[in-house]
């Protein structure tokens, strides 16, 4: 199990500030269907109790209800644990000096990345929609210094609370990497001029 | 006519995957999932769950027989004028 005193690429110093997960409910909505389907083969059995039991006394039907009903139940209790393995390993953490993202795509494909604080430029949360507003979650965007892809907290729990969260200890991180917060920003700069260099100058330069 | 074993056979073939992808899924869980209860706890309910569930299927099935066939044409024909 990972620990937490021991984090990929732990740097010196690092103290964890939040770790962040998607909301329950973004869970809950598909144990609400599974508990449905789950529901559907024992109340046909009661109905079958109930009105025609000879079918339930009779050798043949009884294997073949015993060896469909546990397939099914194994397939919907593998399918719930793939469904919560994929929700839990999807981990968003906040420390003094960086965040790390780390996603879990199926069962075979992970992705960790990680984004040191002084590089971030932006930070913006956003609710969106019935229950997101009800509940209070939803999207945290960082943007950094020289990427073009943005960061994303994907249905965090209060947004607003994260992106201060994450401003605030990019602020305290800035000021302890000055020289090179100042690089990082000079980069894009750089960059940001080249680019509009090449967009007005390139169409006048070509013969 | 079909033995029922052939069923049998087919439903541990399911099993055979079963076990396999849970036993991937665990070790998932296990090494990458966060030290600390939920983890644990999800880990051994899931075992429990499934286990229980087999052995269920194994109580069950054991006080039956296993050696009877089924006659496809026959249920099929009985299902038709059924409906």
């Amino acid at each position: 199990m990972m620990k937490l005193d021991n984090l990929p690429g732990a740097l010196p110093n690092e103290k964890i500030q939040g770790i962040f997960r998607r909301h329950w409910i973004t869970l809950f909505s598909l144990f609400a269907i599974l508990i449905v389907i789950i529901i559907l083969p024992i109340a046909s059995y009661l109905f079958l109790s109930f009105t025609d039991s000879s079918v339930l006394q009779n050798n043949t039907s009884l294997v073949l209800l015993i060896l469909g009903g546990s397939a099914f139940f194994l397939f919907v209790i593998l399918f719930l644990y793939q469904h919560f393995l994929d929700h839990w390993l999807d981990i968003w953490i906040v420390t003094n000096s960086r965040i790390l993202n780390i996603e879990q795509k199926g069962l075979f494909a992970r992705t960790i990345s990680e984004l040191r604080l002084y590089r971030v430029q932006d930070v913006t949360s956003e609710v969106n929609g019935f229950m997101r507003s009800l509940l209070n979650f939803g999207m945290v965007y960082i943007q950094t210094a020289g990427e073009k892809e943005r960061f994303t907290f994907e249905d965090v729990h209060n947004p607003n609370k994260v992106s201060k969260l994450i401003l605030t200890l990019a602020e305290q991180d800035r000021k302890e990497h000055l020289e090179e917060a100042i690089e990082a920003i000079d980069e894009t700069s750089l960059d940001n001029k080249q680019h509009i260099v090449d967009a007005h100058l390139a169409p006048h330069l070509e013969p | 006519m079909i033995p029922l074993s052939i069923f049998l056979i087919v439903w541990l073939v399911f099993l055979a995957v079963f076990l396999f992808i849970s036993a991937l899924s665990i070790m998932q869980m296990l090494r990458f999932g966060l030290h600390g209860p939920i983890t644990r706890w999800t880990t051994i309910i899931y075992i429990v769950v499934s286990v229980g569930i087999i052995v269920i299927s194994l109580v069950l099935l054991s006080g039956l027989d296993l050696n009877a066939t089924i006659d496809i044409t026959n249920s099929l024909g009985d299902v038709l004028l059924v409906n």
